[in-house]
């Protein structure tokens, strides 16, 4: 539906040349939530805004739905807008227009009737359940109910596809999980594929079904959520992911591990679990197959992408000349298990 | 006071509201435009054009570094032309127009800067045209702003149409000049002096609860 090739965005200013973005290559698939992560000045609202030609590239082309619209004319550039709808993080409605009148206006920019445009505010207003508030003004909604606006003005053109600019990132964290929620809804009941940017990994964790990590305007890593999540390959993701799960040992625990086995010291793993094997009886079978002895010291359920992600820390109390074969079977049913050090016997 | 005092002071009065009024209505009409375009043409993301922008600026820095009591003098020939004659009340709209419109113009193209750059680039996301955006976005957005500046121009008109009276334009300025200050008769300048600053608070007092009204923010 969107796919980015050879892009790459240079600025000349007086402070001199910045590469925003180097060797951006991407596709985004129909239906999908694609979530773009990185750090302040890493260049996601650049590249977001590369998508719908706010920003022009300096190289590269921008397809969108089959065409590259890089090569458009402005008139038919305007006309290929209105199958991109955007939200912005600081909403972007105009104070003058009421809700109905900011949701109508994509339509009145597109020419259609009073009738029509009704016709296509209306279910709109419900499903951003804003029917109520449809005659007050922007300076009347709190937060959460303005990027609703926003996001149902852009919808009214019928977009085949939505960017989201940190559209959640001057939310509270309870309007943000609702604003999700809104996102979500859309991309299922409309089909609607969305890009969205952000710096949270709260929000990727909730709704994207794809990652791609940018950093100073490279990209670093992009793959399935659950595979960013499970699998992290680079060191950022690795600790993004790490704070994100909340896999930090705690601080307890931090302080006793040891590098290297000793004579008095148990092995610290951590085994993370997702989708079915999430149903496999594993721990018992280390237990009674291969006689291997746990102490759950932390664990933690995670639902990423309607799957359910455990992250459990254990320390192995007796068994630990089976680790191989244990490593072996867990590794066959798609568990992950790490070493992560040694801490003396009854440390804890 | 007597009845001729009274009826001449009517007939300032009403002459100085048709200056104000008739070049006030010309000024909006030709500097919301300039305005509007001075805005654009710097704005990179509606339709920018730098030559057009330095030369509009320069005309209307310009014609703005005139001192009023020249330009009125100075353009009696264009004067002429437009309204037949130079002298009178009517003619002494011409020069206030012209002085005027500069003016509003940069009021106008300051209260457009005001528009926050995110509604631009909604707009242009959704695919307006620029003529779209100005009409659709910018200017409605703007209309508060456009109002205080409508208000602003006014008052400064007011201002202005004193000196109306060095081309026989009449008003209320002339009057107390040439009662008030030729002739000592203290009274009357004072007289005149306290309907202009009654004039004055009228048009702030309308143009703050207009703009108070169209404004929802
Ligand atoms: N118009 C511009 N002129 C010059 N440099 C720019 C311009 N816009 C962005 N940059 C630079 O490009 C880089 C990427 O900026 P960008 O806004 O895309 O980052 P971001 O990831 O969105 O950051 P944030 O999370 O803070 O919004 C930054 O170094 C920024 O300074
Ligand atoms: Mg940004």
């Amino acid at each position: 539906m969107i796919e980015l090739k050879q892009v790459e965005k240079t600025y000349h200013s007086k402070a001199g040349v910045v590469h925003a973005l180097t060797n951006i290559n991407f596709k985004v698939a129909p239906g999908e939530i694609f979530g773009v992560i990185g750090k302040s000045g890493a260049g996601k609202s650049t590249l977001i805004r590369c998508v719908n030609l706010l920003e022009r590239p300096t190289t590269g082309q921008v397809m969108v739905a089959g065409q590259d619209i890089t090569k458009l004319t402005d008139r038919e550039l305007r006309s290929t807008r209105h199958q991109i709808g955007m939200i912005f993080q600081h909403f972007n409605l105009i104070s003058v227009r009421t809700v109905y009148q900011n949701i109508a206006l994509p339509l009145e920019l597109i020419g259609y009737s009073k009738e029509k445009i009704e016709q296509t505010v209306m279910p709109l207003l419900e499903l951003t359940g804003l029917l109520e508030k449809k005659n007050q003004y922007p300076a009347q909604l709190s937060g959460g109910q303005k990027q609703r606006v926003a996001i149902a003005r852009a919808l009214a053109s019928s977009p085949k596809v939505l960017l989201c600019d940190e559209a959640t990132s001057s939310l509270d964290p309870h309007t943000t999980t609702t604003i999700l929620q809104l996102l979500k809804d859309i991309n299922i009941k409309l089909g609607l594929t969305i890009l969205l940017i952000t710096h949270e990994m709260d929000v990727i964790k909730a709704i994207c079904d794809h990652v791609l990590l940018l950093d100073k305007g490279k990209i670093i890593e992009q793959s399935d959520v659950i595979e960013f999540f499970t699998k992290p390959k680079s060191h950022l993701a690795k600790n993004l992911v790490k704070t994100s799960l909340r896999q930090e040992l705690p601080i307890i625990l931090q302080q006793q591990i040891k590098p290297t086995a000793s004579d008095n010291t148990n092995a610290l793993i951590r085994i993370i679990f997702h989708g079915h094997a999430a149903a496999e009886p594993f721990i018992a079978h280390l237990m009674l197959e291969l006689n291997i002895k746990l102490n759950i010291l932390q664990a933690n359920i995670e639902f990423i992408k309607n799957n359910t992600l455990g992250i459990m820390v254990t320390e192995v109390i007796s068994g630990l000349e089976n680790l191989p074969q244990a490593i072996d079977y867990l590794q066959k049913n798609d568990i992950e298990i790490e070493v992560l050090g040694y801490v003396e016997r009854d440390a804890n | 006071m007597s009845n001729v005092m009274l009826t001449e002071f009517f007939l300032a009065t009403w002459q100085t509201i048709y200056m104000v009024l008739a070049s006030g209505a010309f000024a909006v009409l030709f500097g919301l435009p300039l305005g509007v375009i001075l805005m654009i043409s710097r704005h990179q993301d509606i339709l920018e054009n730098k030559y057009l922008n330095v030369i509009l600026a320069a005309i209307t820095n310009g014609v703005r570094s005139i001192p009023f009591i020249i330009l009125l003098v100075a353009i009696v020939p264009f004067t002429r032309l437009i309204t037949g004659t130079s002298i009178g009340t009517t003619a002494a709209i011409v020069p206030l127009t012209i002085g005027a419109i500069p003016f509003f113009a940069r009021l106008v193209e300051s209260a457009l800067n005001d528009v926050a750059g995110g509604l631009i680039e909604a707009g242009t996301s959704m695919g307006a045209s620029p003529l779209q955006t100005v009409v659709k976005i910018l200017v409605p957005e703007a209309l508060p702003g456009i109002i205080n500046g409508i208000t602003i121009t006014l008052i400064a008109l007011v201002g202005y149409s004193a000196m109306a009276g060095a081309v026989g334009g009449g008003g209320l300025g002339d009057l107390a000049i040439r009662y008030g200050y030729q002739r000592f008769e203290v009274g009357i300048m004072l007289a005149t002096v306290v309907l202009l600053i009654f004039l004055v608070q009228l048009i702030q007092y309308l143009g703050d609860f207009l703009a108070k009204k169209v404004s929802h923010k």
